[in-house]
């Protein structure tokens, strides 16, 4: 599986991560998911970016070894994967907030993009 | 009638069928009921019909529990005891409260909710609650609009509480009984001791003595001591004529596992949309002429496969007051009045206290939510909320009531109260507020952030002032001190009746059950004794 991500991951370019941080950034926004105020403090002793990206990519594309499916499927495969991850209880909790770890992963992918 | 003890040439002696002792929710419960019932019945009270603090002070106590907390003001000794303090909310025990075993020496209760459910019905009388609601308030056709939770109700449920106006059972009944012809109110008098046969198995007598030194022995067929969940232990204990270990403690259970509701401020839960202030989670509400709380609490389904205590999360709109903000813009203030800001570290220190405030003020920066986000009480609707918890605890041996070396002013023991919580309650709170985050955060409804102290496992608790369990209902004599119809083990004309016979305790508060209780144990005092003996 992590065949498949080191695939799609390109340092030269810079598309599938705008892809990533886009489908990211729709569960968060558009799907009315909330992220909640997280100071950096949290985040710093996280993994790398590539690291994060291609744990995301592990969850989004699961059962799809090769390819680059149409963003909104990605979309739903996260927004399953946060509702798994709440149904079996898997939480973090960061800075009081409880949030799954999916969400976790995407929240600090997205502040090491930033 | 009504008497005043202070007022009896003493020594006096008086000889009655039934001697209650104590004049709060249960013992005016069973006089009221044993009016006109051919027996007659001493009522005894500590205090008189308003409150005296030289009688109040006889319920200072040594207190080494795990909080600190001056146990004087946590009940009330005068005509209608704790009624004439209580918050009023009311709703029965669950069924399952009354299946709940927590291991073989903490059976479950010896009674079913359905043994109970006919007496309830009277005590919703006389709490004046009106038609028995509770859950289905969640029947209202227009409930789904006012309820901001999942309609998932699988592991949390919503329930429903009614609110008593509170009746104050001392000034709601004292006409009645003074009006009453076989019920004798007996005012300031205090128990000094209870006088049991030399084999243990009988009590011959009840010492009263006043503050002044009034005294009086009374002679009752049946005895029933309802003075509280630290009174009757403590009342047992101290009695030790033919015992060192008091009265009916032949198995040292008197006076253990001490139980209260303990509760905590949890934190905010942020919904994704605006919810309405007016739900009735928010706020409670008059429904054919009773008064309604919403709240969530855990299903049956919940509570067996994590073996945790009942518990209820309750909701407020609004969040802490923004003292940060106050005391921000008290300092600027001062500062450009060029004087030194007054009181300068303690405004600091509700800054930093209230750092969420703070942390929501940079989350609309950062994310540039509009101001429904911070508070549901100041509009309409919002999508911020706290949450509060207050749950059941634990049977634990080593939470307790014993008699502490110093004396009061009759020359009794005080008490000592040893409330300790045991790993299992710890364990209640933290799987209920992580259940409440995964229902939120499943159906995507909002999220749930916990306060830094409980972030740290360090949390304030509360008390409920629920005192329970220390003169348990068994049905083997081994686990308990009264059996099912609140007699005490072993002793033929002693009954005990109150919260301290509550071997768990739910969620629910306790006034309602204790009232049920007594209207049942007045049901069997009727059926059993009948011989005239007036006073």
């Amino acid at each position: 599986m992590f065949g498949s991500i080191r695939f799609l991951y390109n340092r030269r370019d810079d598309s599938p991560q705008i892809a990533l941080a886009g489908i990211v950034a729709l569960v968060f926004k558009e799907n009315a998911r909330l992220p909640p105020p997280i100071s950096s403090c949290f985040l710093d002793q996280h993994s790398a970016v590539h690291t994060l990206e291609e744990q995301l990519w592990a969850i989004i594309s699961a059962d799809e070894p090769l390819g680059c499916p149409e963003s909104t499927a990605h979309h739903d495969k996260l927004v399953t994967a946060i509702t798994a991850d709440y149904e079996c209880n898997a939480l973090q909790n960061v800075d009081g907030w409880y949030i799954s770890e999916t969400e976790y992963l995407m929240l600090s992918y997205l502040y090491r993009l930033v | 009638m009504l008497s005043d003890l202070n007022q009896f040439d003493s020594p006096a002696t008086l000889e009655v069928d039934i001697c209650i002792v104590g004049a709060g929710a249960a013992g005016i419960t069973i006089a009221l009921e044993l009016i006109d019932s051919g027996l007659s019945v001493l009522l005894v009270e500590s205090g008189s019909l308003e409150y005296e603090q030289s009688t109040q002070n006889l319920y200072k106590g040594e207190n080494v529990s795990f909080m600190d907390f001056p146990l004087e003001t946590t009940r009330l000794r005068y005509f209608g005891g704790t009624t004439n303090h209580w918050g009023g909310m009311c709703r029965q025990l669950d069924s399952y409260d009354f299946r709940k075993e927590s291991s073989d020496q903490w059976p479950s209760w010896p009674l079913s909710k359905p043994d109970l459910m006919p007496y309830y019905a009277k005590a919703q009388e006389l709490c004046e609650l009106g038609d028995s609601i509770y859950d289905n308030y969640s029947l209202r056709a227009d409930l789904p609009g006012e309820n901001p939770f999942p309609d998932d109700t699988t592991r949390l449920k919503p329930v429903f509480f009614q609110r008593s106006k509170p009746t104050r059972f001392g000034q709601k009944y004292v006409e009645q009984l003074k009006r009453s012809h076989n019920v004798h109110v007996l005012l300031h008098a205090n128990i000094k001791e209870l006088v049991d046969t030399e084999d243990r198995t009988k009590i011959t007598s009840i010492s009263l003595c006043s503050l002044k030194g009034h005294q009086v022995e009374v002679k009752a067929r049946q005895y029933v001591l309802a003075a509280g969940g630290l009174e009757n232990p403590r009342i047992l204990l101290f009695s030790k004529r033919h015992n060192i270990n008091g009265i009916a403690n032949t198995h040292d259970l008197v006076g253990r596992s001490y139980m209260d509701h303990f509760g905590t401020y949890i934190g905010k839960i942020l919904f994704n949309r605006p919810v309405s202030s007016d739900a009735v989670f928010f706020q409670e509400k008059n429904f054919k002429g009773t008064r309604i709380g919403g709240c969530l609490a855990p299903t049956e389904k919940l509570l067996n496969e994590k073996n945790i205590g009942n518990f209820i999360f309750l909701f407020g709109t609004g969040t802490e007051p923004d003292l940060s903000i106050e005391m921000l813009k008290s300092i600027k203030q001062d500062i450009s009045s060029m004087r030194w800001p007054e009181n300068l570290l303690t405004k600091l220190s509700k800054i930093v206290s209230n750092a969420d405030t703070m942390a929501n003020l940079a989350y609309k920066n950062i994310f540039d939510t509009d101001e429904r986000l911070f508070d549901i009480e100041s509009k309409k609707s919002g999508q911020l909320c706290s949450v509060s918890i207050n749950m059941e605890q634990f049977q634990n041996n080593n939470s307790r009531v014993l008699l502490s070396n110093e004396l009061d002013s009759l020359g009794l023991p005080k008490i000592k109260l040893d409330w300790q919580l045991c790993d299992e309650d710890k364990r209640t709170l933290e799987v209920a507020t992580r259940e409440l985050a995964g229902m939120l955060g499943k159906t995507n409804s909002g999220r749930l952030r916990i306060t830094s102290d409980l972030e740290k496992n360090n949390p304030s608790y509360s008390i409920s002032c629920h005192h329970s369990g220390t003169t348990r209902m068994s049905k083997d004599p081994q686990n308990g001190v009264v059996d099912k119809d609140c007699k005490a083990h072993g002793i033929e004309n002693l009954y005990i009746i109150g919260s301290s016979v509550f071997p768990s305790i739910g969620w629910a508060n306790p006034t309602l059950t204790i009232v049920a209780l007594s209207v049942r144990l007045a049901e069997k005092l009727k059926r059993t004794h009948t011989t005239r003996h007036n006073v």
